[in-house]
Parts: structure tokens; sequence; C-alpha cells
């Protein structure tokens, strides 16, 4: 059985993937701040914050040591902040850094770490679409994203002696809690930006997470794909 | 505690040095010199000797640690200079994790 840790997983998309990997017969590790929002034999979950180094080390070795390794890691904890700079508290912008780029790295390291030893694994992180679209309002979401690209990028290099891929996925928004906030003409706008002009699905990006942890996609890393034309 | 320790150390650092077929790694000592000057070591087995030593520990001892921390990437001497300078890091990283 194969096994994939899913960051997030309370809600939204990482909550959904996470469902999606079940169905596959896969093991799903998860985790959240609060307790686990999915039941089922093969998931388990540990309530935790991505940035908190020791719960996301215990985490990552307690997985590993219950089965036979680790497959495949999904970075998909995040959090935005939707606010113009002036107007942005610097506890929100280190907040936004913490869970996005300390959280992603911590995993990184302690997954790729597992993986090393059976010399394969494939890591997708998460990117957005308003880092290339330079959106007002998400300087420090993008900001963040932007940060995390070039941690895929360069720990792509660091790793792939070992035989692992870490790439990145790029989504256009999806219906979830994280874009709630944001006006609906805003909304429009943004997908008025996009060369396929519709709002994003979790399909969307499950094809891409796929494309990743294909086993014969052993050549493509360092790569970050953006979805709807962006 | 730290002669198992210590007795772990060397464990893994020769079991490292016949996967990874390291000259010198077969009976350290001490002053087997691991990484900087004549060490054994390049970067990148230095990381995958930190991340078996830290796996080791955590199934021998059930405290997970990180040996690659503040401490020891702030340290002017580098715990990890010879197989003894490293046996001590680990002990002080693990009495220190017991604790808590």
């Amino acid at each position: 059985m194969k096994t994939v840790l899913i960051t997030g997983t309370r809600k939204g998309i990482g909550k959904a993937l996470a469902e999606r990997y079940l169905e596959r017969g896969w093991r799903v590790g998860g985790c959240s701040r609060g307790e686990a929002s999915i039941e089922h034999p093969n998931y388990r979950h540990f309530s935790l914050d991505v940035a908190d180094e020791k719960g996301v080390v215990a985490m990552v070795r307690a997985l590993a040591k219950e089965g036979d390794g680790i497959d495949a890691l999904i970075n998909n904890a995040g959090i935005a902040s939707m606010n113009h700079v002036l107007l942005t508290p610097y506890a929100t912008a280190k907040d936004v850094f913490s869970t996005n780029v300390f959280g992603t790295f911590l995993f990184c390291r302690e997954v790729a770490k597992v993986m090393r030893k059976r010399g394969t694994g494939r890591i997708v992180n998460f990117a957005t679409v308003a880092t290339p679209l330079r959106l007002e309002g998400e300087a420090m979401y993008a900001a963040s994203k932007a940060a995390v690209e070039n941690l895929t990028r360069i720990l792509a290099r660091e790793v792939a002696d070992w035989g692992i891929t870490v790439n990145a996925v790029g989504p256009t928004p999806v219906a979830t809690d994280l874009i709630r906030g944001v006006p609906e003409e805003k909304m429009k706008a943004l997908i008025e930006r996009q060369a396929v002009r519709r709002m994003g699905t979790v399909d969307d990006i499950l094809n891409v997470i796929d494309f990743f942890l294909n086993e014969r996609s052993d050549f493509v890393t360092g790569q970050v794909v953006y979805l709807g034309g962006v | 505690m730290s002669d198992r320790i210590d007795k772990l150390v060397f464990e893994i650092l020769k079991a490292f040095g016949e996967n990874e077929n390291v000259a010198g790694l077969e009976n350290p000592t001490a002053d087997t010199p691991l990484y900087g000057e004549n060490g054994l070591l390049d970067s990148l087995a230095l990381v995958s000797l930190i991340a078996d030593l830290e796996a080791a520990i955590g199934e021998r001892f059930e405290v997970e640690v990180t040996l690659a921390d503040e401490r020891a990437m702030s340290r002017k001497r580098s715990p990890f200079r010879t197989a003894g300078t490293l046996a001590e890091f680990v002990e002080e990283v693990v009495a220190e994790e017991s604790k808590n």
C-alpha cells in the first residue's frame, strides 16, 4: 500500500485530495491544527501546526515507521492574507510565512530524509497564480509562494541523487475558504487574466499532482505548473 | 547512557562507511576525521550520515532529535569534525531531548 502525506487536510483542497487518495487505496497521513474531519481506516490524523518543528518531526517519523516509508508528500497547507501592504499587520505577514514557507520547508526536510533511504520519492508543493500575476492585495501571500517556488527548484537539485523529485502546482482560485473573503468583481477580474477563464477545481489540481506522482515522471523535477494558462 | 550512545554512533559510522564505500571508516575511533580538514566525508555524505543517525537514535532511544540544529551550526568548532566530537554532540542533544 502506498503512503502519501498531505498537509492541511481538515478542509478545502487538502481534504478533497486526501479523500481521493483514500478512494484509490492509498494510506494517507494528514494534519491540521484541529481535529480530523476524515474518518477512514487508512487515514491517520495528526493535530499540529505545520511550523512546529517538533510536531512535524514526530509526525513524519511516526508515519514512516507505521508503514513502509512515505511515497509522496503534498504540501497543501497554506494561509492567505488579502490586504493592501500598508494595511497588513506584521503578525499576519509572519503567520503567512510560517505556514506557507517554513511549514513547507520542515515537511520537505523531514520527508526527504525518509525518502532518501528508499532512493525514490515525490514531493509536490503548492504555488499560486498570484505570484506570476503580481496580484495587488496579495503581496505577502504571493511573496511567500514565490519563496516556495525557489525552495522547490533548489531542493529538487539537492535531492535528485536520491531519486526524489520536487515540483509545484500553481492553482488558480478554487472555491474554498481561502478565497471566501475576496469580492466577486475582484475574482472576476482575476479570472479574466487567465487563458482559460473559469474557476479551478480539485480535479484540475489532482491531474497535475497525478502527473508529478506518476512513476514515469522521474525525469520531471524542479518544475512549477500553473493552471488556467497563467 | 553515554556508552550506549557512543556505541551507536560508531556502529552507524561503520555501517555508513560500508554502505557508501567511504575508505577509512572501517574501524572508526574518536580521532577519525569526518568533516572539514582531512575529513572523510563530503557535504552530501554528511547530510546522509546525519539523517541515518537521527533515524537510528529515534529507533534505539525513542527520542526524536534533529542534529543539524542551531547549536551545531553556530558553533565555532563544528561537532561534525571527528567521530569523537560527533558522539559527544549526540550525547548532548539526546540528554537535552530526554529532559523535555
